[in-house]
């Protein structure tokens, strides 16, 4: 009788092996993610860097990207700017995530639910300011006492009503997605899905919202 | 002075063993160096214990509050370099080593492990604005693994240079409280250690100089 083989032929365990530089393109990305989704400096490292903070700020740390979050061009005179930065909350407010608690999760994939949980919570009271805002805002357009909209500041007023509505739909569907992430991967290509499309939505938003103050503006010196 | 930190919450990556070896190497070079010791395992301190010569000195802190203020006392009594060993894990004690830190070094071996545990120190590195490297450790002497690692970390950021081999004069060194470069000056463990001590002081100093 031959001895049970115990150890599988060196090929299909060479097969199944990860890829060094896989998963470090996968941590790159999280790391990534992750410090997109929280302030600059939030490392629950209290104050009073002492004098070592002097030399900190002349000397950045090495190959740390230089990430933007995403410009927001507001018109420079209408009063849409409010509607802009309910476009952008999901944005900003997601910048707030505490850090610190991420430190604890002892791996990998307990890194990514901690923070898709809290992202999930984030985008909720996002959502909640968002329609909270826009009940106000529609709360004094519809004012008795206010003025009537006519022409250009109907349609500017209308093209708002219309912004939140896509606005508030993109947080709840990025809300409901977050709650099935269950992975790593699946977590990484759902907020960076989710990170584009805010981009591009603030931008075009940005953009007609302008267009549309330019033509108020027009229409009035007329 | 210059703060040098090591970290990574990967146990048994070699951050104790790297900051002796360092800490000696340096000194040898004329530097003043005090060795911080913020790890309860005590490596370093049981290092120093066995250590005849009384330099370089050892500072143990258990309080993130203390590290500032040993800092200070140690720039105040003219010390040029503090190298601060942590723990294996993201404390508060090991974070504020951090934002103290001129460079953080993060020694890595070549293994999916060691890369996936540098998620943490390597986030709240670059939240804390901090200038890092990461340092190949315990690496095979040879074999396509290593250069993968090295690939690998190089993307995620700076790979300080050269690998640290596996090799028993550091663990031989450690035993009798000798930095690798008392205990076999000619080996390779030695010039490897006095290579890394020399990236981190062309790094250290040139950036701090001119950052």
């Amino acid at each position: 009788m031959g001895k049970a083989q115990s150890r599988q032929p060196a090929d299909g365990v060479r097969a199944r092996r990860r890829s060094l530089v896989d998963l470090t393109a996968v941590v790159s990305r999280t790391i990534d993610e992750s410090l997109l989704e929280t302030p600059p400096n939030p490392v629950a490292i209290p104050g009073g860097d002492g004098h070592r903070s002097e030399r900190a700020a002349k000397g950045p740390a090495r190959k740390t990207p230089a990430r933007k979050t995403p410009a927001r061009k507001t018109p420079a005179d209408t009063t849409i700017p409010a509607v802009i930065d309910s476009a952008g909350t999901s944005l900003s407010t997601k910048m707030e995530l505490p850090s610190t608690q991420y430190q604890s999760a002892s791996d990998t994939s307990a890194l990514a639910v901690e923070i898709a949980k809290e992202m999930q919570t984030r985008a909720l009271e996002t959502m909640k300011l968002g329609v909270h805002a826009a009940f106000e805002y529609t709360k004094d357009i519809a004012r008795p006492e206010g003025d009537v909209l006519d022409g250009a500041a109907a349609e500017c007023h209308a093209v708002v009503l219309e912004l939140m509505k896509v606005n508030a739909g993109a947080a709840l569907q990025y809300t409901r997605e977050l709650s099935r992430v269950r992975t790593l991967s699946q977590w990484i290509e759902l907020s960076s899905s989710h990170a584009r499309k805010q981009c591009e939505l603030a931008r075009q938003q940005a953009e007609l919202l302008k267009s549309l103050a330019d033509n108020a503006r027009t229409s009035g010196a007329e | 002075m210059h703060v040098l930190a090591l970290v990574t919450q990967k146990g048994g990556s070699g951050k104790s063993t790297l900051a002796v070896g360092l800490a000696v190497a340096a000194m040898e070079r004329e530097e003043r160096v005090a060795l911080i010791e913020a790890d309860a395992q005590g490596t370093i301190s049981r290092w120093k214990e066995r250590r005849e010569n009384s330099f370089p000195r050892v500072e143990c802190v258990a309080d993130p509050a203390e590290i500032e203020p040993v800092l200070s006392r140690l720039q105040a009594e003219g010390i040029g370099l503090a190298i601060i060993d942590t723990a294996a894990t993201n404390n508060p004690l090991a974070l504020r080593a951090i934002s103290n830190a001129d460079l953080c070094l993060i020694p890595a071996r070549p293994s999916p492990a060691d890369i996936e545990a540098a998620i943490p120190t390597l986030l709240a590195i670059r939240r804390g604005n901090r200038r890092f490297a990461f340092v190949l450790n315990q690496t095979p002497t040879r074999g396509c693994r290593l250069s993968e690692a090295a690939t690998s970390l190089n993307s995620l950021g700076v790979l300080a240079l050269p690998f640290i081999g596996q090799r028993n004069d550091h663990q031989d060194a450690l035993g009798v409280g000798l930095g690798v470069t008392e205990f076999a000056p000619e080996g390779k463990a030695s010039d490897e250690i006095v290579g890394l001590w020399q990236w981190i002081s062309e790094h250290i100093f040139t950036e701090s100089n001119h950052g």
